[in-house]
């Protein structure tokens, strides 16, 4: 027991320590490119008309006016302290700024995920079996249609439709300003309803890819010799579809899901900005146009944290789905 | 009768072109016999074999008629098949690891195949997949009922294949090329476990193969392909001795002998297997005919009785009728 924990630790630590040294790298990178690119925070937070001076104290007192790697020493120093600085904008800590948007984000990454997944796979799937059928040449064209339409028209569209012709749902919002105080039941409901066009907007947008691939995937699978092997057993053909193809279509779905881990939090930023939906994307972009540095090296760092963690999972999880990987 | 196939003809359609993999061929496989199906590659011998489980693709054209136990399974849907394959016809592949699923457990396929058959429940299933796995002489079977299929070497696999197989107890075979991906020790131990359990089963078993050895060794009656047209049927034995065909006579020619020397081996047939897409006129085999004459480029000749075989060469016939 002991020796196969210590085998554990050893794998975890040989994995780990390149990672450190990738996380550092990413991070002097970004950090270079980001102070290199035109623009400066101090014009972006002052007001036009203030003077020189007062515009030369601010870059003082942010520290911008020290050469570029006493700045990244000084970042890194702090960060390894776990102190990620203050947004230029809000003056809130970083890590706080983005604990406020995480959960809108998360709300609408976990669900259309979810969404996505438990469509495509059977949709793929079945359009596979029933290859150049109706049904097949039905899925291949609505997706293609839905893939092709910009997720910009399109959500305002939904919008046009069902908030303003229909008044069924809310345009745009993630809660009312009136319910911070009401029951979690009630806030549910409304950030629901809320959420129900953005969901929409990404469902019809992405369902295409992932249809797509299972279709092809289950095409390959189905011309094995196991399938073959399978019939002549006599199984039903349920069985040789939801069992045997459905597993092995389902294997390259590991890779994909660590992949997207880091998409799961840093949102979508045009979904986000047509819906006035308060997430990650819409923290991003408003940062990128301040040159809130701390709050943009937040985000960056986390997002290359999680790249790596979803690498990592995927593959411990493929060797737990694929036998043949040990 | 279990098995009677009459006139069937398998074309597939690709791009424009149809291409004939087998053309109008019959035969029967009686109770408890083995039948052997020899050819080179693309004589439409596992096509043949797929059509009778049928098992092909759904761009394959079939017609004719194949009779199981006097009923006509051609055209049935998979749904309506499902009684017959497995209970009636087993089927063995010649890549054994490629016919397993790769995903699952051993155990889990075998397992799954007699719950459906049995109807047991899986605590029985699994006792009686040990039990198979060492009726086909693989040791640690309780342990090795949970290892997956890539866990095993290629003979293992066919054994695992043939365990499976058996526990449907089908009463007909069908083998393609069982034995063509492993070595030859291995091949006989597969052969000697095939021959038992046919006794034991009271099977029937086509086998398919492009081994002559191994057609002759087993089998009671042979089947020779060339181009999805069958030319010669009869007892391997007087096959063996005398083979009428020309294309049976260079088969047999070609299999090597560790007493001739190099320099012997001539009767090495000229050229390839002509594409299907371009069926030579006349006799399928003249271009590569070394006795061929002028009729044979301009009539068929059909499949006839031969002093207790069937040929399909106007050499065979006629030598018989001018005999008369």
């Amino acid at each position: 027991m002991n020796i196969t924990n210590g085998l554990y630790i050893k794998k975890f630590l040989r994995r780990l320590i390149p990672s450190l040294f990738t996380l550092l790298g990413i991070s002097l990178v970004s950090f270079m490119l980001m102070h290199l690119a035109p623009g400066d925070p101090a014009s972006m937070m002052l007001d036009p008309k203030l003077s020189l001076q007062d515009k030369a104290l601010l870059k003082h007192n942010l520290g911008l006016d020290q050469p570029l790697w006493t700045q990244y020493g000084h970042w890194l120093g702090h960060v390894l302290r776990g102190q990620w600085g203050y947004s230029y904008v809000s003056g809130k800590p970083v890590l706080r700024a983005i604990a406020e948007r995480l959960p809108a984000t998360m709300i609408l990454s976990v669900s259309s995920l979810t969404l996505i997944l438990m469509l495509t796979l059977p949709l793929g799937l079945w359009s596979g079996y029933r290859k150049d059928t109706g049904f097949d040449k039905t899925v291949t064209l609505l997706s293609f249609v839905g893939m092709a339409m910009p997720t910009f028209w399109l959500g305002l569209v939904l919008m046009l439709i069902f908030s303003l012709k229909l008044d069924w749902l809310p345009t745009s919002g993630f809660l009312e300003p009136g319910l911070e105080t009401s029951s979690f039941w009630e806030q549910s409901v409304a950030i629901a309803q809320h959420l129900i066009l953005p969901l929409m907007t990404i469902l019809i947008g992405s369902l295409a890819g992932l249809t797509r691939y299972y279709r092809f995937e289950t095409i390959g699978i189905l011309t094995q010799d196991y399938i073959q092997a399978a019939r002549a057993r006599g199984l039903s053909e349920t069985r040789i579809l939801f069992k045997h193809a459905l597993k092995n279509a389902m294997l390259p779905m590991v890779t994909l899901l660590g992949l997207m881990l880091p998409e799961l939090v840093s949102g979508t930023f045009v979904i986000e900005y047509i819906f006035s939906w308060p997430g990650m994307g819409q923290l991003g972009i408003s940062a990128v146009f301040a040159r809130d540095y701390p709050v943009l090296m937040g985000m960056l760092m986390m997002s290359s944290v999680l790249i790596i963690v979803g690498n990592w999972l995927s593959d411990v999880a493929y060797r737990w789905v694929d036998p043949r990987i040990s | 009768m279990s098995l009677k196939v009459e006139n069937l003809s398998v074309s597939f359609s690709s791009g424009g072109h149809t291409v004939t993999a087998v053309d109008h061929i019959s035969f029967e496989i009686p109770d408890k016999t083995i039948v052997g199906l020899v050819g080179e590659s693309g004589s439409g011998k596992s096509v043949t074999a797929m059509s009778v489980m049928q098992l092909l693709p759904p761009q394959a054209v079939l017609s004719g008629s194949i009779l199981w136990k006097g009923q006509n399974i051609m055209g049935l849907s998979n749904t309506q098949l499902r009684s017959i394959r497995g209970s009636e016809m087993g089927l063995i592949f010649q890549n054994p690891l490629a016919a397993l699923n790769p995903v699952f457990s051993v155990g889990n396929q075998m397992i799954e195949t007699i719950v459906l058959h049995q109807n047991v429940s899986t605590a029985r299933a699994r006792d009686i997949a040990i039990e198979l796995l060492q009726k086909v002489q693989i040791p640690d079977a309780a342990l090795r009922l949970d290892h997956y299929p890539h866990q095993f070497s290629l003979g293992m696999c066919q054994r695992l294949m043939i365990a499976i197989t058996l526990s449907m107890r089908p009463k007909l075979l069908i083998a393609d090329e069982p034995t063509a991906s492993l070595d030859v020790t291995v091949q006989a131990q597969i052969l000697t476990l095939l021959n038992d359990l046919k006794e034991e089963l009271d099977m029937s078993i086509l086998l398919i193969s492009h081994d002559l050895g191994v057609i002759a060794q087993n089998c009671d009656e042979m089947l020779v392909m060339y181009l999805g047209k069958l030319i010669e049927k009869g007892k391997p034995s007087e096959l063996f001795k005398h083979p009428m065909h020309p294309y049976t006579q260079a088969l047999i020619a070609a299999i090597p002998s560790p007493f001739s020397k190099r320099s012997e081996v001539t009767h090495v047939l000229k050229g390839d297997i002509p594409s299907p897409l371009h069926l030579p006129s006349g006799c399928r085999f003249h271009p590569r005919c070394p006795k061929a004459f002028a009729l044979c480029s301009e009539k068929e000749p059909r499949l006839e009785p031969v002093c207790g075989r069937e040929v399909a060469c106007f050499l065979a016939t006629e030598a018989t009728s001018n005999s008369r």
